[in-house]
């Protein structure tokens, strides 16, 4: 009924490609493989685009809204309610406000209200998380750093912790403006290290030093990173290939996709894509509603790009085909 | 204060009247203190959901389909696709007891809906938009702001009293916003930062949802038989009725559209129009009987207790609970209150819902209203009654028809004694069926009358066979008048003959008047004048001896013995 006037939030035709293209058909498998529709959490934003795209597949959706104090209090206000009636509108049923910032409610458990969210339950004194699909936009940044801690790798470590026992899928959407914290270049480096592979530190390198833009750094570092924190909380992650962006306000974002399978055990679990694999997976790029294949690092292997993109639609296969020929006629 | 008081030219206008002199004062604006709206709303709205009702009722004013009720965070929104407001009837719904809305066609007229939840929460913001129009008008009471101006036993001293109209423009705002969707027309209602005892009503859902049900106008469910039927009736004598279809939204479980229950065996709805003495309708009645067909009569199943006998709808909103009317129903402490579904729903616009929509407000039309009430619901009580004695009939009817075909069995094992008890049990059933007539309906008469001539003429079958069995025994006890020793044999002969059927010719060739071996032959000799019914009676009591005593023992021959010494 009323317009949001931080038109930031609002969606562009590059998220709304990825929301119905690429992110849609991976959720559409993964509810199938889980046998129901799935619980969403996450930052929907007042306008519920993605819950919108997604209603298909969706039985709650639990949206966190910020709730602060005086005139952003006003602006988080009229966002809670914009999304309420939004789902009204679209006759979408089981939407939940959840009321806190999203790190905060992740690293409790409870809203600002001191509740237990919804599609959470309490068991030996911690609060575990349910929800199928959790999903992140950090607009901030990732290195996004409050009260002198990095809380959003804070958070992302506490969700998977909290959502043990619950397979996922979790899509995180990160702005590249507030760069790459130190310790998370140096957790590469110390990664690059560790593993004595030559092609790993060679292809590593390069994303550390390169100048194409930090989009390249994000992709190489996240879904490493994602792996490490997933496996010692008992899930083997997937990681879909990385998708660069320009959202809304010009901003320069990567939109990482996880399947998060738990298992049962407690022992580390290794997910299947070794740190080697997902240095490798490629970073695509979708500009104007389109799917496009920029630049690589070197001695990238086009090769395996048809099976990573199986899960699009056909049509939009057979463009990412045309691409890669003209990128093998081009060398 | 006391200077303003000092000022007040009333003061002198009333001190320099004559004596006798009637004056009229002026009411100034500082009059009508800001206590009133809590005054209003903590006093009227006493169970917490009564500002859903109030809400709710300005969305079936606004001609909505589809209200919403959620609950998430620590807010309420109550939202609508009604009709919505223009810039001029926003600014009207502030008005306090001021409304603007046409009584014939809206249920809300009083003018203090909107402050219902005014002690609940901090604020409460209402949007609304028209279809077409661009702009969303929207409406914030801060309560919290309003109720500062209230003194409180603890601050009196130190609060300045405030004027309504002053504490009302102080708390509240109006704003225009933008609207991306011209098509779209509602009211949004959102009450903020609600009261936790508040917010832990609403997480009661049961409760709410039995709320919502018993008091807000929801339609019937799309399976429900009847609910074509009865709102289109409702609808030809109330065109504002307006039933909705509600969603409950709690964060906490899952989202549900409410209707009315559907209650299974109900027959088709009977109506009754309540006219005044010019025969204008007051109110249009309608009921459904719980009849199921399982024979399992009477009230309608206890988890439907809510929907128990009748109860006053006002366009469409509940008055009172359905208790109120349960005492109009009289026979057996208003059993078959029970047993009726149905409402008394009030067209005409001189009967009054009070303000806590408990009741009506009492005058002249209302007491009329209500004797004709009381006479409608006492005729719906008597058709109840017919029903139940119909069907009490009916069970009758098929426990004779089960007794007439289990007792015919038994007559083809022609044990006299049981032919006899069936015989008497046969004139029983008989004057029944006589009272069960009384009870039924004329097709059902029918169904009875028919039983009635199988009982006549499975009595006239059983008078036959005795009259045979009667001969038979005269017969064979003429043909043997010399046995000696009678009593073993002819007992055996007649068990035999009882048994069989078939007449042992040889073995009662004994003489009954002369051999007194039973009490049925001592009687027959004795001369004594008996009934056939007196004679059927001793050859039961002479069977019963010989079964109990047994015949070869020394009781029994004493017994014999005895009578037929006393008797000769």
């Amino acid at each position: 009924m009323s317009s949001i006037e931080n038109s930031k939030f609002s969606g562009n035709e590059n998220k709304i490609f990825i929301t119905k293209n690429w992110d849609y058909p991976i959720l559409s498998e993964f509810s199938e493989f889980l046998g129901r529709p799935l619980d969403y959490f996450g930052l929907s934003g007042p306008n519920l685009e993605d819950v919108i795209a997604w209603r298909n597949l969706l039985h709650r959706i639990r949206s966190v809204e910020r709730h602060r104090q005086g005139e952003e209090g006003k602006i988080d206000k009229k966002n809670q309610s914009q999304a309420v009636l939004c789902a009204f509108r679209n006759n979408i049923k089981n939407v939940s406000i959840i009321q806190g910032n999203i790190e905060e409610v992740i690293l409790t458990g409870i809203d600002c209200n001191q509740r237990i969210i919804p599609g959470a339950c309490l068991a030996n004194d911690f609060i575990y998380f349910e929800h199928t699909l959790v999903n992140l936009d950090f607009f901030g940044g990732i290195g996004y750093i409050k009260d002198g801690g990095i809380t959003r790798i804070e958070a992302i470590k506490k969700l998977f912790e909290r959502q043990s026992s619950t397979n996922f899928i979790f899509i995180l959407n990160i702005n590249v403006r507030d760069g790459i914290p130190n310790e998370i270049n140096e957790y590469l480096q110390d990664y690059m290290k560790h593993h004595e592979d030559i092609n790993f530190s060679r292809s590593a390198q390069w994303y550390l030093e390169q100048n194409l833009g930090k989009k390249y750094k994000l992709k190489a570092i996240v879904p490493i990173l994602i792996k490490a924190i997933a496996e010692v909380f008992n899930f083997k992650t997937t990681c879909f290939p990385p998708l660069a962006y320009t959202g809304n306000g010009n901003a320069e974002m990567v939109h990482f996709v996880f399947s998060c399978e738990y298992g049962i055990g407690k022992l580390h679990r290794f997910s299947s894509q070794t740190p080697h694999q997902l240095l490798n997976l490629p970073l695509l790029e979708v500009s104007q509603g389109n799917l496009i294949l920029p630049e690589q690092h070197p001695n990238y292997d086009f090769s395996g790009i048809a099976n990573q993109v199986a899960f699009l639609s056909e049509s939009i296969q057979a463009d990412l085909r045309n691409q890669l020929d003209l990128i093998y006629k081009k060398s | 204060m006391w200077r303003k008081m000092q000022l007040d030219p009333r003061i002198e206008n009333l001190e320099n009247a004559s004596l006798g002199e009637v004056i009229s004062l002026p009411v100034f604006e500082d009059d009508i203190g800001a206590g009133l709206v809590p005054t209003l709303s903590r006093g009227l709205y006493t169970n917490p959901f009564d500002c859903i009702r109030e809400y709710v009722q300005n969305s079936v004013d606004s001609r909505a389909r589809n209200v919403s009720v959620k609950a998430t965070g620590n807010s309420v929104y109550i939202i609508d696709d009604g009709f919505g407001m223009s810039v001029s009837e926003i600014i009207s719904a502030r008005k306090l007891g001021v409304s603007e809305k046409d009584m014939r066609f809206k249920v809300g007229f009083r003018g203090i809906g909107i402050y219902s939840a005014a002690a609940f929460c901090k604020k409460i913001v209402i949007s609304s938009k028209k279809k077409g129009d661009e702009k969303t008008y929207v409406f914030t009471l801060d309560c919290e702001e309003y109720f500062k101006a209230i003194p409180r036993p603890d601050n009196i001293d130190k609060i300045d009293k405030v004027s309504l109209s002053k504490a009302l423009e102080k708390a509240t705002s109006f704003t225009v916003e933008v609207s991306f969707l011209e098509e779209d027309q509602g009211t949004m209602v959102q009450l903020e930062e609600v009261s936790t005892f508040f917010m832990q009503a609403f997480q009661d859902e049961n409760e709410l949802k039995r709320y919502i049900l018993r008091n807000l106008p929801i339609d019937f469910h799309e399976d429900f038989e009847y609910k074509s039927l009865i709102n289109e009736k409702i609808r030809s004598l109330d065109p504002s009725y307006n039933p909705i279809t509600l969603s409950l939204e709690l964060d906490h479980s899952e989202s549900v559209n409410i209707f009315r229950p559907i209650i299974p065996n109900l027959d088709t709805p009977n109506f009754k129009e309540i006219k005044d003495e010019l025969g204008n309708t007051m109110a249009i009645c309608w009921g459904c009987l719980h009849k199921p067909s399982d024979g399992k009569r009477g009230k309608i199943p206890k988890k439907f207790s809510d929907f128990f006998g009748f109860v006053y709808k006002y366009k469409g909103f509940t008055i009172g609970t359905n208790n109120d009317l349960k005492p109009i129903f009289t026979t057996g402490s208003g059993t078959l209150f029970e047993w009726y579904t149905g409402e008394v729903y009030v067209v005409d616009i001189k009967i009054i819902p009070d303000a806590p929509r408990s009741g009506f407000e009492s005058n002249e039309t209302y007491k009329y209203f209500y004797k004709k009430v009381e006479e409608t619901l006492r005729s719906y009580q008597s058709e109840a009654e017919k029903y139940r004695g119909h069907e009490r009939a009916l069970e009758r009817l098929n426990e004779i028809k089960n007794n007439l075909q289990s007792w015919k069995i038994e007559f083809g094992q022609q044990d006299l004694f049981r032919i006899a008890e069936i015989n008497s049990l046969l004139r029983n059933q008989k004057a029944s069926l006589t009272t069960i007539k009384l009870e039924l309906s004329p097709e059902m008469v029918k169904d009875a009358e028919a039983v009635e001539e199988e009982i006549n003429g499975f009595s006239r079958k059983i008078e036959i066979f005795r009259k045979k069995k009667n001969s038979e025994t005269r017969k064979s006890a003429s043909q043997n008048p010399e046995d000696e020793n009678p009593r073993n044999d002819d007992s055996q002969n007649n068990t035999s003959s009882t048994e069989s059927g078939q007449n042992t010719q040889d073995s009662s060739s004994k003489s009954t008047l002369e051999k007194p071996d039973s009490v049925s032959t001592i009687a027959a000799r004795s001369k004594i004048p008996l009934s056939t019914g007196a004679k059927e009676f001793i050859e039961v009591v002479d069977r019963g001896l010989k079964l109990y005593l047994g015949e070869e023992t020394d009781e029994y021959k004493a017994l014999i013995k005895f009578l037929s010494t006393r008797y000769s």
